[in-house]
């Protein structure tokens, strides 16, 4: 018998692999009809050009750019936030990190995909490789997400080479054993084997941390390095940074809530776990309001003509709606939540978290949108933005799609690392123990 | 001297342009010449109500006071022909670039259409091909297209070129003829239209050019000078008017 | 129901390559990519275009994908070799 059978709690990570649940097929038809409305739409631009989109002259930037930025900045929530937990040995991340780190690797490449959609001759796309220029921001993005892809790829493999030798072991013979054979690189759990797992574990977090800033930071490099009103910032690069954490986190919640009631994992997200993340996105609120303090404030203060004529826009002009929408979503509704005890519960945390990932789509659209239509030419006319049927359905297919990949990878792997959970069963206690003991005052605890 | 964008400072030619905007009536006919002479495609009611017509050459009006001590000034922006573009320093993959002779160039056959140019141009004179305008034109209208110029396929990023078709040419004559260009015989389409004779073109390497002459006018300005991106495109500004 | 695991068992051959195919895979991708900085480094010095910017971006991308290369590769041999 394996320990998996043995032991009740863990049976449930396995169930959801091995038998389908009743609602996966139809969960897939509905998320696959939505992909395929957007990849119709893509064609129909494809064909067509990017004038079937509601793009124009001074605004040359919306909703893909918007998406780019947004699912970019979702993509912090894994492997930055599982790579910052595990480093600092926070003991409730374990039923975390997993379903963290597959938020980033799916979000990275939907992210990287809105770029594609936004160029007018996507045919063209080999010349980034070809003829690429390391002065364009654009080459940085494109260096760093790859980068941060394949890092965090090999980050999300790594620890997951145990659970995957678990279901080796549990598989029937046939290509499914194959596949888990291969992957699971001949792990027994050998004291060597453990050995080089941790180190590479450690490696891979310690070098992800740099790497998903540099990501965030690049993307804002894209606008900040333009001489346009309220772009030309070097608060940008952290700004952005901050608001991917912020959003990053509560993309987290509400992933982490949907899979506890659909795979049933109550037993492993707690309301602890949302009351924990809960706090750390009231500390990304503030951060982030702080941020957008000071950026705005520094833009009217200046009272530069060109950058004012922006900021009047966002503030009490055409594009009032989106950052009233983003400042109510951002700040108000989530500190209210979060920072009262009582409503920091699962509901709360994931009303939050939803008002949150509006406001930030709203904070990211605000950002790219009024600053084109308010260009430093203001003998022409004021721009105008608003998006037809095509970029709506590349939107839900973007989003339908990251679903989609979730709903894949739920049926090859388990969500939660069985191998961390069972390691903090068993080891956590002494794990605590002796590092309370080595910093607790008058314990005799002496460092050699 | 290395330029900070890594792009030498020409030691030849250097063409510009001096517009004096007290000559400008504002009546248009340099966009109108600028389309004929760039095979510039009008666009469809659709495109033209989102605003995504393409006028290399625009005469922007501008409306000074409130009514009745109401008074329009024209302003023909073309493309600024930077010395210090901020639009080629962001191009991903070299389809814009400042040529040797000071004139910004977009490779219509290279460019991914990323548009990040247009968003870092603080002018706002790069246009983008939405649709495949071409397509939309009457037969007759691509039946005189001009040779010289290539025509826009859909989804590309183009630009003023300062007529560069024209340099081309001149520069192939001269090469026949074994002698150096001469003076005015680089001419751009907008300056042989304009009808009040407001458009200035030439070299401004040459000290003994109108242009150079006239850049140094007190009335000279640069449009957006303070950003430092330094364009060849030079105004004269207008004279105190006493109706 | 299952058949217990026999951790002695020996793995088919074909486990094995596609394993080599996967690692190598990797390695090419990786050293790929290490190989396309160097290509925008050479392109820029060859048409001086900002040579400075792109040997900056060339000193972290390397090193990262280097490292990348050789985290994978000791995964994949330390536990390969690590087993009983």
């Amino acid at each position: 018998m394996t320990e998996i059978q043995k032991n009740e709690h863990d049976a449930v990570l396995i169930r959801s692999i091995f038998q389908t649940p009743s609602w996966y097929w139809p969960a897939v038809a509905v998320l696959g009809s939505l992909v395929v409305l957007g990849f119709g739409a893509y064609l129909f631009q494809f064909f067509l050009g990017l004038g079937e989109t509601g793009l124009n002259q001074p605004v040359t930037w919306g909703f893909y750019i918007t998406n780019f930025v947004f699912f970019i900045g979702i993509s912090h929530a894994g492997t930055l936030i599982s790579a910052i937990l595990r480093l600092s040995q926070t003991e409730w991340r374990r039923p975390i990190t997993r379903i963290a780190e597959v938020i980033t690797v799916a979000v990275l490449g939907i992210g990287g995909m809105n770029i594609l959609l936004d160029l007018g001759r996507p045919d063209r796309m080999l010349n980034m490789i070809y003829y690429g220029r390391y002065q364009s921001p654009l080459l940085w993005d494109m260096t760093s997400i790859t980068t941060y892809l394949t890092a965090s790829s090999v980050y999300l493999f790594i620890p997951m080479i145990p659970d995957i030798a678990i279901l080796r072991d549990l598989c029937p013979p046939g290509p499914r054993k194959v596949f888990y054979q291969v992957l699971a690189l001949g792990w027994q759990g050998t004291p060597r084997q453990e050995k080089v797992l941790n180190r590479a574990t450690a490696i891979m977090a310690i070098m992800v941390i740099p790497i998903a800033v540099s990501v965030h930071t690049v993307v804002a490099f894209v606008f900040s390095m333009t001489l346009q009103p309220m772009w030309h910032s070097s608060i940008f690069g952290p700004y952005f940074v901050a608001g991917a954490l912020f959003s990053g986190v509560a993309m987290l919640l509400i992933v982490m809530a949907i899979l506890r009631k659909v795979f049933h994992l109550e037993d492993y997200l707690q309301p602890i776990h949302f009351n924990y993340l809960g706090l750390l996105l009231l500390v990304f609120t503030l951060f982030w309001t702080y941020f957008t303090f000071a950026e705005y404030l520094t833009a009217f203060y200046g009272n530069e003509p060109d950058e004012m004529r922006v900021f009047w826009a966002k503030w009490d002009g055409p594009w009032a709606w989106g950052f009233w929408g983003m400042v109510i979503c951002n700040f108000f509704i989530p500190v209210i939540i979060l920072s009262i005890n009582r409503f920091r519960t699962i509901t709360g945390t994931v009303i939050a978290s939803s008002t949150i990932l509006i406001g930030m789509w709203l904070e990211r659209f605000i950002i790219v949108v009024p600053t084109l239509a308010n260009p430093r030419q203001h003998r022409l006319p004021t721009g105008s933005y608003w998006p037809t049927w095509v970029e709506f359905s590349l939107m839900t297919g973007s989003f339908a799609l990251f679903a989609l990949f979730y709903l894949v990878f739920s049926r090859f792997f388990p969500l939660v690392s069985i191998h961390e959970v069972r390691e903090g069963r068993e080891h956590s206690d002494d794990i605590a123990l002796e590092r309370i003991h080595r910093y607790r005052i008058g314990n005799g605890y002496i460092k050699e | 001297m290395e330029q900070p964008h890594g792009e030498k400072k020409s030691t030849g030619h250097r063409w510009g342009m001096v517009i004096d905007l007290d000559k400008c009536s504002g009546c248009g006919a340099c966009e109108v010449a600028c389309m004929v002479e760039n095979n510039i495609p009008f666009v469809e009611k659709g495109d033209y109500q989102r605003s995504r017509s393409i006028s290399w050459m625009k005469v922007v009006p501008e409306t000074e006071g409130t009514f009745p001590e109401v008074r329009t000034k024209f302003m023909p922006q073309p493309c600024m022909q930077c010395d210090n573009p901020p639009c080629t320093k962001v191009c991903p993959v070299h389809a814009t670039y400042l040529n040797p002779e000071g004139i910004v160039a977009q490779v219509y056959w290279r460019c991914i259409g990323c548009r990040l140019c247009m968003a870092a141009c603080p002018y706002t004179v790069k246009y983008f091909n939405w649709h495949n305008f071409q397509q939309a034109q009457p037969a007759a209208m691509t039946q005189y297209a001009n040779p010289d110029v290539s025509l826009r396929d859909k989804g590309v990023v183009e630009k003023c070129t300062f007529c560069h078709h024209r340099l081309m040419k001149v520069k192939d004559q001269a090469r026949l003829e074994n002698r150096e260009i001469r003076p005015g015989e680089y001419t751009v389409a907008c300056q042989d239209n304009c009808p009040s004779k407001a458009i200035f073109f030439g070299d401004l390497n040459d000290p003994h050019s109108e242009v150079a002459r006239l850049a140094d006018n007190l009335r000279a300005f640069r449009l957006m000078d303070e950003l430092g991106t330094q364009p060849k495109v030079i105004y004269l500004a207008e004279r105190k008017r006493h109706d | 129901m299952n058949p217990p695991h026999n951790p002695g068992e020996p793995e088919s051959p074909l486990v094995f390559r596609l394993q080599i195919a996967l690692l190598s895979s990797f390695v090419l991708f990786a050293s790929g990519v290490i190989i396309w900085v160097g290509r925008l480094l050479y392109v820029s010095w060859k048409l001086n275009d900002t040579f400075s910017a792109s040997v900056f971006i060339a000193l972290i991308a390397v090193p990262v994908f280097s490292l990348l290369i050789g985290v994978y590769n000791y995964v994949f041999w330390g536990i390969m070799r690590g087993g009983k």
